[in-house]
């Protein structure tokens, strides 16, 4: 195989690596923070999606303006998603926990489907185009463009989880919730505002992967599944592990789809099944 | 300053404390010895508002404070350390003694406090970007100490801070709680090291299956025929 093309996969895997991160990194915070996965994740990556879509369609926004919106109206919705359900289940039984997002996802998807179809739809001209050519090397700059700005909200959120003061406190409601009430710290915020920048992180992902993907109702259920994988891969609430493993799950794909093309998700899973099997807190675990 | 009336807490029906009623006055150490499940750690968490009483009152400084959250009692003046430390094992020292600071903003006020902190526990002040979780478990009390205080708590209750620490750092902790009592700080502590607490207090209950069978000086209990078969074995 010329090196040319092993070249081009591992760009092209690296640069979707950065994307299922960012997706990965919302799972991660808000699984580290109350050990509850949400499993309408996918879910909220496609209403990010038809939020840009139906934006450039109706209003001729670009799919990279709708970035900060997308990232502010999912971060409602995070925020309401926990309000009005995820509070109300805090200390039920787990299978209820698990069955209330994965309803949710069930629901946002139905609903898309009765409202939008499942036709499968494109944004219009958007303004970031064409191939970018790096000495031989072709990526495409959406591609480009999104993986650049997931890297960039990926910094943000780990500036703001180490860094602030804010961030300190949802560490440590991640810890010790009780020991962080002494503190004076509420973890009935702290979990609200979990839900929101997760849901945020997801809906940047959504506006950036609108530049370059088709639109469905069915859309986010791969990239949660590649998002679960990165996060169990990558150990659970750890966000520079979301981050290696969402780049290295990029690469798998990219390269396993050289070789084996219509079975370039096995490659993921085996790689993922092989860690979990000598590593079973992920690479960077905690538990 | 505090005062609990007829205090009675259970936990999922099965009741932990029987109508317990203290005092605290201002500037106290009060310490509450008791054996393991005696209801100690239960009587601070209700204060702390981690429990809430079935019945009775705790009033704080007049004001009635049994049914306010947690996270909020700290606001009002009461910092509570808790059993077994309960560190943010993987936030730096610094980090901690910041959270531990969250209801207090003024950054001159948290750079005070913690130079008085790094005072009382120097050893703290080498450690300052060392994760907590790596410090040694006397260091870690100290920090549980000094995280607490990063509130500036009026009323500071330590629920067994020298729970398996070495005997040497059990002198070094109780003589610091002396020096924050001398700063103005009113304390309660409890603990099962009976006979340091009880020196150390000014006054002290003796708590058995969630009631107080006994109370005095420091002095007068470690006198008393009860503290002295049950907790001394004399």
């Amino acid at each position: 195989m010329p090196t040319e093309v092993l070249l081009q996969a591992v760009a092209s895997g690296l640069l979707m690596g950065c994307v299922y991160a960012l997706i990965a990194v919302g799972l991660s915070l808000i699984f580290g923070l109350m050990e509850i996965v949400n499993f309408a994740h996918g879910e909220f990556l496609m209403l990010a999606m038809f939020t840009t879509f139906w934006l450039a369609l109706l209003f001729g926004i670009d799919p990279l303006l709708s970035v900060p919106i997308c990232a502010a109206l999912l971060f409602v919705l995070g925020v309401l998603v926990y309000k009005g359900i995820i509070s109300r289940i805090l200390s039920a039984p787990m299978l209820a926990q698990i069955f209330a997002t994965f309803g949710l996802g069930v629901f946002l998807r139905s609903a898309a489907q009765f409202f939008w179809s499942a036709d499968y739809r494109v944004v219009p001209n958007h303004v970031v185009e064409g191939r970018l050519n790096l000495g031989g090397l072709f990526l495409g700059w959406p591609q480009v463009v999104a993986s650049i700005a997931a890297l960039l909200a990926f910094g943000t959120l780990y500036l703001f989880v180490t860094r602030t003061e804010v961030g300190l406190a949802i560490q440590a409601t991640s810890e010790d919730r009780e020991a962080a009430a002494l503190m004076g710290i509420s973890s009935d915020r702290m979990f609200m505002l979990g839900w929101g920048i997760g849901s945020l992180c997801v809906g940047i992902a959504g506006a950036l992967l609108a530049n370059f993907l088709p639109i469905f109702p069915d859309v986010g259920f791969l990239f949660a599944l590649l998002a679960y994988i990165a996060v169990a891969l990558g150990g659970f609430g750890s966000i520079v592990g979301a981050l290696v493993a969402g780049v290295i799950i990029g690469l798998v794909e990219a390269i396993g789809g050289l070789f084996w093309p219509s079975f370039k998700y096995v490659a993921v899973f085996v790689l993922y099944l092989m860690v979990v099997l000598v590593r079973p807190q992920g690479l960077f675990g905690r538990y | 300053m505090l005062s609990l009336d007829n205090v009675e807490v259970g936990y999922d029906g099965v009741p932990a404390l029987h109508g317990v009623s203290f005092d605290i006055a201002a500037g106290e150490i009060v310490t509450i010895v008791g054996s393991n499940g005696a209801g100690k750690s239960t009587i601070l968490k209700t204060v702390s508002g981690l429990l809430r009483p079935i019945a009775g009152s705790v009033r704080f400084e007049q004001r009635r404070i049994d049914g306010v959250s947690a996270h909020r009692v700290v606001g009002l003046g009461i910092a509570h350390v808790p059993e077994g430390r309960r560190l943010f094992a993987r936030l730096t020292v610094t980090q901690n003694l910041t959270v531990g600071a969250y209801t207090r903003k003024s950054p001159g006020e948290r750079s005070a406090m913690r130079d008085r902190i790094f005072d009382l526990f120097p050893i703290l002040r080498d450690r300052q970007t060392q994760l907590a979780g790596t410090l040694s478990g006397g260091e870690q009390q100290m920090l549980a100490i000094g995280r607490g205080l990063m509130a500036q708590p009026r009323l500071l209750m330590l629920d067994e801070p020298s729970l398996g620490i070495a005997p040497r750092l059990v002198e070094d902790i109780l003589a610091s709680l002396a020096r924050i009592k001398a700063e103005g700080a009113t304390i309660l502590l409890v603990e099962q090291n009976v006979v340091e607490a009880l020196q150390l207090a000014d006054r002290g209950y003796v708590l058995q299956t969630g009631r107080i069978v006994l109370s005095g000086t420091g002095a007068e209990l470690l006198r008393s025929d009860l503290v002295r078969q049950a907790y001394l074995g004399m």
